[in-house]
């Protein structure tokens, strides 16, 4: 049973998805259904093992392609629409024990086209305004499989985070006449302290703003919005730039890091050019120190205000020692 | 009238659609021009994630 309810207090969609209950859950080692099927072995939802990159619609998904009618009939105070949209699984490789943070940079790089792949052919169904790429990453941020996977749903609405900082980036250039992350990204690059990383493509820092001890934005340095915009330089400086800050973030603590990684991006709505707004990806650690984690509590889930325990001008130095020089072998 | 996605030629990449059991569909990409990488695993790289350190889950 599926459908997106509206929330009436916030002007949301909320999606139900009862059948989400059902997904697996953390199955034992030699039964991962997102690993290839081995021959003699269980039936697995990946056939073949000769690839670089899957992407399949999600068994579980909370949005379809040819969704259900609604189980309950809209009111004028809550309205109900059909759970119309994409839900995709990405595997970044075939192997079990690894991570992304694990692969070669080219693994990275194959990764980026994919996204874009996917982005160009979900963004141009005529029901999908919004493509988001993500990837859940650890327990500690609810994963349910360990297989190495990100996800991408393709949304019937342009979603409110989305939504909110487009506005913000449009307000700032009614007002200024400049792009909002163009600003972001040369007041970071001339304090210096919350820098991470960069090359000739990319910024990596701890924003001003951030919300977890190691929230970490990379952003195009060029005024783009969506990567289908990126060159083919581009291209191998994101994959570049995402190595360096993915296995900076496991040297923190000497752990397999958990993160919520989310790539913001223009919406599809063909509502405009969005012009306004600006490429940027932006990773949720929710660990504090080695031991700790960051949640959700009284005042971020109930009245939408963060409180960040540390300051980024003293996380960002720190994290920055752990950036190492990237080795291609193409 | 929906706005296209900028699309551009991908050189080197392939995808090859099936449809599964269920109806579902699958892309596999590859890319014969890039070698197939030794994909290292955790235990060649580092170690595994911090299994939740559910017992030291401190607010």
């Amino acid at each position: 049973m599926s459908e997106l309810r509206f929330n009436p207090l916030l002007g949301e969609w909320v999606a139900t998805a009862t059948q989400r209950q059902d997904r697996t859950f953390l199955p034992p080692p030699g039964f991962c259904p997102l690993c290839p099927t081995k021959p003699g072995g269980f039936p697995t939802e990946v056939p073949e093992s000769d690839y670089d990159i899957v992407a399949f619609e999600n068994r579980f998904p909370s949005l379809k392609i040819m969704p259900g009618e609604p189980a309950v009939a809209s009111t004028e105070l809550y309205p109900v629409r059909p759970s119309q949209g994409v839900c995709e699984v990405i595997l970044y490789s075939p192997i079990h024990d690894t991570t992304l943070a694990a692969q070669p940079v080219e693994q990275l790089y194959k990764l980026v086209k994919v996204w874009r792949d996917r982005f160009t052919e979900l963004g141009a169904l005529e029901f999908v305004k919004y493509v988001f790429i993500f990837e859940n990453k650890g327990e500690a941020v609810g994963v349910t499989l360990h297989h190495p996977h990100g996800q991408i749903y393709a949304y019937p609405f342009v979603p409110p985070k989305a939504e909110q900082e487009s506005e913000q980036c449009l307000l700032h250039m009614q007002k200024t006449g400049r792009c909002l992350l163009c600003d972001i990204v040369a007041e970071e690059k001339r304090f210096g302290q919350r820098m991470v990383a960069e090359n000739e493509s990319f910024a990596a820092y701890i924003p001003f703003f951030a919300r977890y001890p190691y929230e970490t934005h990379i952003s195009a340095k060029r005024h783009l919005q969506a990567l289908t915009d990126l060159t083919a330089q581009e291209e191998r400086d994101l994959a570049a730039i995402l190595k360096q800050v993915l296995a900076a973030f496991d040297r923190l603590f000497d752990i397999s890091f958990p993160y919520i990684m989310s790539l913001h991006q223009r919406p599809t709505d063909g509502e405009g050019d969005y012009n306004h707004y600006h490429f940027h990806i932006e990773f949720y650690p929710p660990m504090r120190t080695a031991t700790k984690l960051k949640f959700l509590a009284g005042s971020e889930a109930g009245a939408g205000m963060f409180i960040n325990d540390t300051l980024p001008e003293t996380k960002a130095p720190e994290f920055r020692k752990l950036i190492k020089p990237v080795e291609w072998k193409i | 009238v929906k706005e296209d996605n900028k699309s551009r030629q991908e050189e080197g990449m392939q995808s090859r659609r099936i449809t599964l059991a269920d109806g579902r569909y699958m892309i596999f990409y590859t890319f014969p021009d890039i070698p197939k990488n030794d994909y290292p695993t955790l235990s060649e790289t580092g170690p595994r994630s911090p299994a939740e350190t559910a017992e030291e889950k401190n607010v």
